[in-house]
């Protein structure tokens, strides 16, 4: 009887891996080309007409801290876009104490653009909402979010002493919601303001909380 | 046509009979057992369904970059790094948070420097923050996806910081900081925060905090802005 060696036990090893190698490769490349699939379930609550009351902080100037209220009114074309039509806030403002100390340890005192502060707010702005989801809340009940930027032109006044001026501003923003129903919901806003009194823009940092309150007259109309 | 004469008997007298029998199985009491299992049903339907997080942070491990943008003699450029152990899925402890601050003279001090008049004996010092560190307790109430244009997931966080935070601050003149004096102060840092998943291992967030500190028993803050990269060590997907 003839026994097979281990020469030829290695040949037919070779020949089925030869054969087998390919085919199992191209098994994972149809893995790896299969497209994802993602299962978006459709939004429970859509944005129409929104009116927004907010309360608000001007945290970044030096010389003082404003409080803001803040009112604004968006329509929304798409679930992807809307389009802050007015968008205007109030600044009352609190000495920080800098203006006090410079005169007391350096003798030296604001004018002119030192003096200014930002009284109102005046813009109108494209909101864009490209991320809308949902957030469990500590594992035990989930709300609904909305993450959406803000890109606007407008103005600012700017006032001392009885006087004010109005400069033109751009905003940038970054906000987000959370869905208390369909006709309210609470958002955040952080939102940049350029205020171009100079030829380099000031920073005017917003911080803002919002109420907003919505009124959505399309329902048979699912809009993308 | 005789057919269906033949069969409209049949089909009655099945209807008498079989009428009252079907509405006799409707009003059939009902075990406690079954009684149970249906409300619990109908409690189900009520209920939210959750999923279980796709992303589990557990050490991890992160890298900042940031501003201190409120103070008015100088603008801080900040590079930081952290390590936050997560406890569970709803809290976690950032053991230690280090940030280093790059310090740029604001308009401000350059028009004091350039107008004030020292006091005999006094120069004009600015104090600056140069480094700050803290450690937090942080709580992940809010985790979720949403949807990125209706086409693909994005998976999210929102947390709160707080914890007990030392500032160290250098007073600087116009030769910062050549005659510059360390000091260290001790505080709060409270804050809030947002973090994209990228990957079961990496992600991004996005800080807002502010740093409460006393220095000769005044009160000081400074609001600090950061984003991070984070890397997610010991965790599957």
């Amino acid at each position: 009887m003839k026994t097979r060696g281990p020469l030829c036990g290695a040949l037919t090893g070779l020949a089925v891996l030869t054969t087998v190698a390919p085919a199992a490769f191209a098994q994972s490349e149809d893995i790896e080309q299969a497209p994802r699939v993602f299962s978006i379930q459709p939004r429970p609550y859509r944005l129409g007409h929104e009116f927004q009351l907010g309360i608000g902080v001007l945290p970044l100037d030096a010389f003082y801290i404003g409080a803001v209220g803040f009112a604004s009114y968006t329509y929304h074309f798409t679930d992807f876009w809307g389009w802050e039509i007015a968008g205007a806030g109030y600044s009352h403002n609190f000495e920080t104490g800098l203006k006090s100390s410079l005169k007391s340890n350096y003798g030296v005192e604001p004018v002119s653009n030192g003096g200014l502060q930002v009284n109102v707010l005046a813009t109108t702005s494209a909101i864009i909402k490209p991320l809308f989801g949902k957030l469990s809340f500590f594992n035990r009940s989930f709300i609904y979010s909305e993450t959406f930027f803000t890109i606007g032109i407008g103005l600012a006044q700017k006032s001392n002493n009885g006087s004010s001026f109005d400069y033109l501003a751009g905003v940038l923003g970054i906000g987000l919601r959370f869905w208390s129903g369909p006709a309210l919901s609470f958002r955040f806003d952080i939102r940049d303001y350029l205020v171009f009194a100079q030829p380099l823009p000031d920073q005017v940092l917003l911080l803002l909380l919002s109420a907003s309150f919505n009124y959505y007259d399309r329902p048979d109309k699912p809009r993308s | 046509m005789r057919k269906i004469f033949e069969l409209t008997p049949l089909v009655l007298m099945t209807l008498v009979v079989a009428g009252p029998v079907a509405r006799a199985g409707n009003d059939e009491p009902v075990s406690p057992e079954q009684a149970f299992e249906k409300e619990l049903e109908q409690q189900a339907e009520k209920l939210p369904v959750m999923q279980n997080r796709k992303y589990q942070m557990q050490h991890e491990i992160a890298f900042a970059v940031g501003t201190l943008p409120t103070d008015a003699y100088f603008k801080g450029l900040t590079v930081g790094a952290g390590y936050t152990l997560h406890l569970t899925e709803d809290l976690a402890w950032e053991i230690v948070n280090f940030n280093y601050s790059f310090d740029f003279d604001s308009h401000v001090k350059q028009q004091v420097l350039t107008l004030a008049v020292p006091k005999p004996g006094q120069p004009l010092s600015f104090p600056q923050i140069t480094w700050f560190a803290a450690t937090h307790l942080v709580v992940e109430p809010l985790y979720g996806k949403e949807a990125l244009g209706n086409n693909s997931l994005v998976h999210m966080e929102v947390f709160f910081l707080l914890g007990p935070a030392v500032v160290s601050q250098i007073s600087c003149s116009a030769e910062c900081p050549a005659i510059s004096t360390a000091t260290y102060s001790f505080g709060l840092d409270v804050g809030v925060g947002l973090r994209l998943h990228l990957t079961p291992v990496t992600s991004v967030r996005v800080d807002l905090g502010d740093l409460i500190y006393v220095v000769q028993q005044s009160a000081k803050q400074a609001l600090r802005l950061s984003a991070s990269i984070a890397f997610n060590l010991g965790a599957g997907p």
